[in-house]
């Protein structure tokens, strides 16, 4: 490697900044159905959270370690983690369809989907 | 003894000290990189990977093979520090890295300087522990993590790269074969 950046660097730089706007759009779109928090645990749907009524609640996941999701209108947070890293707790509120944490050690995904309100059902668990 | 004309890596015992003071390196580098509080928008647990440059050096001046030792290393010690899943996303981030670092650096002619190699080095970090951890969590939506971790792993790269470039000028003597 003779050379310490070329403009080629620079135009691979451009390429990955688009398409990781590509992406983002593309995880943020369809805002179908209420805004609603889903929860998988090994893949499998869990449960499914109306985040658009006015209640709050705590749904403790019978996972290994131990996760507690926080819902609220309008967004969804882990606030208790079993494990030492704690990087779902970390970070913080989910408020928009895309956003979602991730707990590798427990196998869970919490996400953030839809954004208009339609349904009435306040939770659904599979 | 004339000792410039001596300073090369040309004997096993002087590469494997050189290729463990880099596995250490690399080592210290993860641990005080693991301090650095998360950052609001970005995966929490994303770090800089600045680590890298090690493994850059080593197959720049040592070898792939010698190289790959450290990214084992590395695997190993988030698997013990860090947990199982640590372990994994960290051996597979570790493995694809180095899969696509060692032609950016060792092609004859390559359009891209260090820091693309750097870039290069940084994404495929990145995807192969978003794909361990899709595989983990079997589910797909935990790929939302990659636009932000592009973007943070273009930058984190660029200065990895950055860094390896410069120190590479300046190691480039202990290369056998090299003025």
């Amino acid at each position: 490697m003779k050379k310490i950046s070329t403009v080629y660097d620079l135009a691979l730089a451009g390429a990955v900044l688009v398409i990781a706007a590509v992406c983002f759009l593309a995880f943020r779109g369809g805002a179908d159905g209420g805004l609603r928090a889903e929860i998988t645990i090994d893949g499998e749907k869990y449960a499914v959270i109306d985040l658009d009524d006015n209640e709050s609640r705590e749904i403790t996941l019978p996972t290994e370690p131990e996760l507690t999701v926080f819902a609220e209108p309008g967004a969804v947070s882990v606030i208790r983690a079993g494990c030492r890293d704690k990087i779902c707790v970390k970070r913080g509120r989910l408020t928009k369809a895309g956003d979602t944490a991730v707990c590798l050690p427990a196998k869970v995904t919490v996400s953030v989907v839809g954004g208009k309100n339609e349904s009435g059902v306040d939770a659904v668990v599979y | 003894m004339d000792m410039k004309k001596d300073m090369k890596l040309n004997t096993p015992a002087r590469r494997a000290a050189f290729l463990g003071v880099l596995a250490a390196t690399a080592l210290v580098i993860n641990r005080l990189e693991y301090l650095i509080p998360s950052f609001a928008f970005l995966p929490p647990g994303a770090k800089p990977g600045f680590s890298n440059v090690t493994v850059m050096l080593a197959v720049a001046l040592l070898s792939p093979a010698d190289a790959f030792v450290i990214v084992l290393i590395k695997g190993v010690f988030a698997l013990v520090t860090r947990g199982l899943t640590a372990g994994l996303t960290a051996f597979c981030g570790g493995a694809l890295s180095f899969a696509v670092t060692v032609p950016m650096l060792r092609a004859k002619r390559s359009p891209f300087g260090s820091v693309g190699a750097g870039i290069v080095g940084a994404l495929a970090h990145n995807t192969g522990q978003l794909a361990a951890a899709v595989m983990i969590t079997g589910t797909l939506r935990t790929a939302a993590y990659f636009p932000a971790l592009a973007v943070f792993g273009l930058i984190s790269g660029s200065l990895t790269g950055l860094v390896f470039g410069h120190v590479y000028r300046a190691l480039k003597k202990l290369k056998p074969g090299q003025n």
